[in-house]
């Protein structure tokens, strides 16, 4: 690594005394009302910050991975901070460092930081100017200024070697020695005892496991508050239209054609997908690989390569399976649900089922239309794209909302999460909402959605899933056309019902969401606005803007909306004009202005002022 | 700077609706984009977004049931108007699709020594009034209300343009 150079440095501290002293002789100040810059580094104070920075990429390794962890496990106070880093919340008193096997540490004591945090790192640490070491280097000093203390430090080769002093140690040790959690040291031995466990883990070989029942499925898809393992609306930390313990993957485990695949590190499912059986030839193919990194992907594609399962993506025919198989019902509102999660990927023709007489089970077809649900069989078919996680059979009922007579065979009718309504106007006044994903329109209870990412739209009771459903699913809303929102507001506009919201169509264009993203999209505004049309230029809407100048900028450079100015008055009679009527016309309008208001400067005065 | 912004709010966090004229803020967890606060007027916000490209920042009307007033922010900087006062101010009435980010004075309008007061055009008015012109005060002693409205085909003199002077700044520590 090359050695930083810090010579730079002296010159500029001594350009600072000597215009320091050129000052003071200039003005007659006495010289001594200054401090004078030192404009040499004592040799291991040089050092100490030379090894800071050979530290530093080392530093921020272990600091990541214990970022991770935390995000992953929870914080030191109990709380979970699931996207965003510990920032300075969490600070290193010394440098900690993996060892080469990554089942313990090196720590470095006589190198004492302060506020050395992730936000805070060790690469830009300069000997002359030190943010984390500024205790280290005043304790160099102080200590060479003593007779007695700078024997710790000379000959200079002792006080580097001093300085380089390394500790080999385990992690629960560095954890409660060398962190602090808001400026005080972890308390909480099993807490302290746990991360290390989960930063050693970290760095195990990933363990690869098929999950062939209802329960592996249940762990495989468990999901806590992890950014590690990839999150599904299927997922553990969501609620469905079926009371626990079922979940709507248990399908999955029931299914005799579908299992389960994924790769786990510290028991954190990092990757996984679904397997399906080709029940002909005995083949099986796996969908799409879902992970939160690509190394994770990759993994676990390599282990279903090494079981010979292939991708099911990859294939010059689409296979179409079948399956017969009963699953066990569950509840929800006293009704017998069916298990069924969302699928993303569907590689068969359709699906159905049928509760049984005792309603315990559900038996399920899966294949070919007209073979699997011959006619007069009462045979059901569930919506598959649903993200409400089951299926609720029902034979006759009546509207939850105003009790009408419901015929499940004949009329048509809305399921709300178990719920049955006679018409959406009927859902909706139960609390029911149009939950948008990118690609799916369901109704679902607003009081059961997590609402971590999701969107409201401003008018129109639709509820997206997150900003990328709502920019795809929806219109934006501004109240005026000509002038921009603060944040991104959205419409949801369900033509089917012919409802205008009160709103007015102001154009399609090209939307700037942020600095790389832009798409077409339909803006509609208050009724009252779009009197005035949206400005639209080069298929991009435009917005009223104001030039940004800098103090050396005349505004006028800049292009801007052009006056349009009309005749302000006509005189009936020319020849009786004369000066004092217009005078008269105009009173006050040009007196000299009053006094500026703070922060309105003028550029440039005008030559001809006077005239006003 | 601005009327209402204090050099000491530099730095600190506040809520979008209590967030100074005059600030330059961001939304905390937000995207990262500056907007420059003008206040509020009736029921909106009414601000200026800085673009990533042009060195425009483009005005903002937000409800204030939209969901941000309550969003925390930090505030970063302040801004000022610089003007650019034309030589020979031009006569006319304001139209009814009004021109943006000129300065203006009025006629009848003017302070206790007769002096012109100057407004900034920031286009129609939100509402439903939308055929009146909306303008923000440049001048006078009254920081609390610096929005007022005048009707089309009110007599105005046009007296130059308007443009943004921002500058972010760190708070010692």
């Amino acid at each position: 690594m090359p050695r930083e150079n810090f010579g730079q440095m002296a010159d500029c501290m001594r350009a600072i005394n000597l215009h320091v002293r050129d000052y003071a002789n200039e003005h007659a100040v006495p010289r001594d009302w200054f401090m004078e810059q030192p404009t040499e580094l004592h040799p291991v104070a040089l050092s100490a910050a030379r090894k800071l920075q050979i530290l530093a990429p080392y530093v921020e390794e272990f600091f990541n991975d214990l970022n991770q962890v935390l995000r992953n496990h929870g914080l030191p106070d109990g709380r979970h901070r699931s996207y965003y880093n510990i920032g300075r919340d969490m600070t290193m008193q010394y440098p900690v460092i993996w060892n080469a096997n990554k089942d313990g540490v090196i720590c470095f004591p006589n190198l004492a930081m302060d506020l050395l945090s992730p936000h805070n790192g060790l690469r830009n640490e300069n000997p002359w100017f030190p943010k984390c070491s500024v205790s280290l280097h005043q304790r160099i000093r102080d200590d060479l200024a003593d007779p007695k203390k700078s024997r710790a430090w000379l000959p200079i080769s002792r006080g580097i070697k001093r300085l380089g002093t390394r500790t080999e140690t385990t992690v629960s040790r560095a954890l409660s020695r060398a962190f602090l959690w808001h400026g005080e040291k972890l308390v909480c031995p099993q807490y302290i005892d746990n991360t290390a466990a989960h930063l050693i883990d970290m760095h195990k070989p990933a363990q690869f496991q098929f999950a062939d029942t209802a329960e592996d499925m249940r762990v495989m898809y468990t999901r806590e508050s992890s950014s590690e393992t990839p999150s599904s609306c299927m997922d553990s930390k969501h609620n469905f239209a079926l009371y626990r313990p079922h979940r709507p993957i248990d399908f999955y485990g029931h299914c005799p054609i579908t299992k389960g695949a994924y790769i786990s590190r510290g028991g954190i499912v990092v990757a996984r997908t679904i397997c399906w059986l080709d029940s002909k030839d005995g083949q099986w193919y796996h969908s799409r690989v879902y992970s939160s990194r690509n190394a994770s992907s990759s993994e676990l594609t390599k282990h279903l390569e090494k079981h010979n399962v292939k991708s099911i993506d990859n294939l010059p025919r689409p296979v179409r399976f079948t399956a017969e198989f009963d699953i066990p019902a569950g509840k929800y509102n006293d009704v017998a649900a069916c298990p069924m999660p969302y699928f993303d990927s569907q590689p068969f023709d359709a699906m159905v089922l049928k509760l049984s007489n005792d309603r315990t089970m559900f038996h399920v077809r899966i294949g070919t239309r007209n073979i699997i649900a011959p006619k007069g069989e009462d045979w059901q078919y569930p919506n598959l794209t649903s993200t409400s996680g089951s299926y609720c059979a029902h034979e006759s009922t009546e509207c939850s909302h105003c009790g009408d007579e419901i015929d499940i065979e004949n009329d048509s009718f809305w399921n709300v999460e178990g719920d049955v309504y006679c018409s959406v106007t009927c859902a909706e006044e139960c609390d029911a909402v149009w939950y948008l994903t990118s690609g799916d329109t369901d109704l679902l209870y607003h009081r059961t959605l997590d609402n971590t990412h999701t969107v409201r739209a401003y008018h129109g009771n639709g509820v997206f899933s997150n900003e990328n459903a709502a920019r795809v699913r929806g219109y934006v809303y501004h109240p005026v056309p000509w002038a921009d929102v603060e944040s991104h507001m959205f419409v949801y506009y369900e033509e089917n019902r012919g409802d205008d919201m009160g709103l007015t169509y102001a154009g399609h264009a090209f939307y700037v969401w942020d600095a790389k993203n832009t798409s077409p999209v339909r803006m509609y505004c208050e009724q009252y606005s779009p009197r005035f049309a949206a400005n639209i230029t080069d298929g991009y809407f435009m917005f009223h803007s104001f030039p940004v100048v800098s103090e050396t900028t005349n505004p006028k450079k800049v292009d801007d909306t052009t006056t349009v100015m009309r005749y302000i008055a006509t005189c009936d009679n020319p020849d009786n004009f004369d000066d004092s009527m217009f005078d008269d016309y105009l009173g006050d309008l040009l007196r000299p202005h009053a006094p500026l208001v703070s922060g309105v400067t003028i550029l440039q005065q005008s030559t001809n002022n006077d005239l006003f | 700077m601005f009327t209402n912004i204090r050099v000491q709010d530099i730095g600190g966090t506040a809520i979008r609706h209590s967030i100074p004229t005059g600030a330059v803020f961001r939304y905390h967890e937000g995207n990262g984009t500056s907007y420059l606060s003008l206040g509020i007027y009736r029921k909106f916000l009414l601000a200026a977004k800085l673009a990533s490209v042009n060195n425009i920042a483009n005005f903002t009307i937000t409800p204030l049931d939209s969901g941000v007033t309550n969003r925390t922010c930090e505030i970063t900087g302040v801004f000022d108007f610089a003007l650019d006062m034309y030589a020979t101010p031009e006569i006319g009435v304001a139209d009814r699709k009004f021109t943006f980010g000129y300065v203006i004075s009025l006629k009848g309008d003017v302070d206790d020594d007769g002096n012109s007061h100057l407004y900034l055009t920031v286009g129609n008015r939100p509402d439903a009034n939308v055929n009146e012109q909306l303008l923000l005060r440049l001048t006078g002693q009254d920081t609390a209300h610096i929005f007022r409205d005048i009707p089309e085909n009110s007599l105005i003199a046009v007296r130059g343009t308007a443009g943004l002077k921002v500058e972010y700044l760190e708070r010692k520590a």
